[in-house]
């Protein structure tokens, strides 16, 4: 696993979180964990609902936000006037989501000249992972 | 793109389909924002269509709708298909999505998303399908591939396996 440093301070990144309608639309946080590392909020919303039944997030909707997470990550450790643009992402979805605020955590595997490679973590509360995406993203 | 075919099937039309979407769309908070439209539905094929709309951009700079929207979409559809298939509204949960972005999207162009079912089992289906612009090009966006579980009975409250703790080595994650 490479360590990754931020090119963005906190204030920082809720400017960039807001100049992307959809990640705004999501209203995803940047916040820090004790161990100071990045992890990303999204709050719960009545409009994240997928199964109005059980209260879940949609399955879409989980995925999005990992993948806006993984694009401010990417941003996060290059910098460039134009947004990284993402190859492919595949999710696995784990267990089933909970109507309470999603967190994630985005690990670069291989910060490429080309192709950057990221595993996203996601959870709720104490429970294990909900579901984890690989993507790869261009950063030419 | 698909045809409509009518079902054999007489409760499981797409009247039927469109007036239960309808009503669950209106009392749904998400897709409400979201607008999705039904275009057509036939034995084991779905699609539907998203409307533009400038929340949903991922890159402001050309206006191109964000990958997540798209995956949104493709996930609904892929969720919707599977019913069309096994001909009632059962309870799914989708066990993985692939989703490959072929190119960005335009501004003011709706996104079309067509999915079929090419396999069942009695426990698992598996999808694939591509999302396409709804120009004159009609150039494909991004191609899916899915698994979803049937008949999953909501959340699972079955107590963890003795052996659980021994494979994630008994680790509770760290935020």
């Amino acid at each position: 696993m490479t360590q990754f440093n931020f090119l963005l301070d906190e204030d920082n990144a809720a400017e960039l979180v807001k100049s992307i309608p959809y990640a705004d639309y999501l209203g995803i946080k940047i916040e820090t964990n004790l161990n100071g590392q990045m992890i990303f909020r999204m709050p719960f919303d009545k409009k994240l609902i997928g199964n109005p039944t059980i209260k879940a997030i949609h399955g879409g909707i989980l995925a999005g936000f990992m993948e806006s997470s993984a694009t401010l990550a990417v941003i996060g450790i290059i910098s460039h006037d134009h947004l990284p643009k993402c190859v492919n992402m595949t999710v696995e979805y784990l267990r089933s989501t909970r109507p309470v605020d999603t967190f994630c955590q985005v690990q670069i595997n291989n910060p490429g000249r080309r192709i950057v490679h990221l595993t996203v973590r996601c959870w709720q509360e104490d429970r294990g992972d909900v579901s984890l995406a690989h993507c790869r993203f261009l950063a030419t | 793109m698909f045809k409509f075919e009518k079902l054999g099937d007489k409760m499981f039309d797409q009247s039927f389909i469109e007036v239960a979407v309808n009503k669950f769309a209106k009392r749904h908070p998400g897709f409400k924002d979201l607008d999705f439209k039904i275009e057509s539905i036939e034995n084991g094929k779905a699609s539907m269509r998203l409307p533009y709309n400038k929340k949903f951009v991922g890159d402001p700079t050309t206006g191109s709708l964000h990958g997540g929207v798209i995956t949104t979409l493709l996930d609904t559809v892929c969720g919707m298909c599977v019913m069309t298939t096994v001909r009632k509204f059962a309870p799914i949960a989708t066990i993985d999505l692939r989703v490959d972005y072929l190119r960005p999207t335009k501004p003011d162009v709706d996104v079309i998303a067509d999915v079929e079912c090419y396999h069942l089992t009695k426990s698992v289906a598996f999808l694939r399908g591509y999302a396409y612009l709804d120009d004159e090009e009609k150039e494909e966006v991004a191609h899916v591939t899915g698994s979803f579980m049937l008949n999953t009975k909501g959340p699972s409250f079955a107590p963890a396996s003795r052996f659980s703790s021994l494979l994630t080595g008994g680790a509770k994650n760290q935020s």
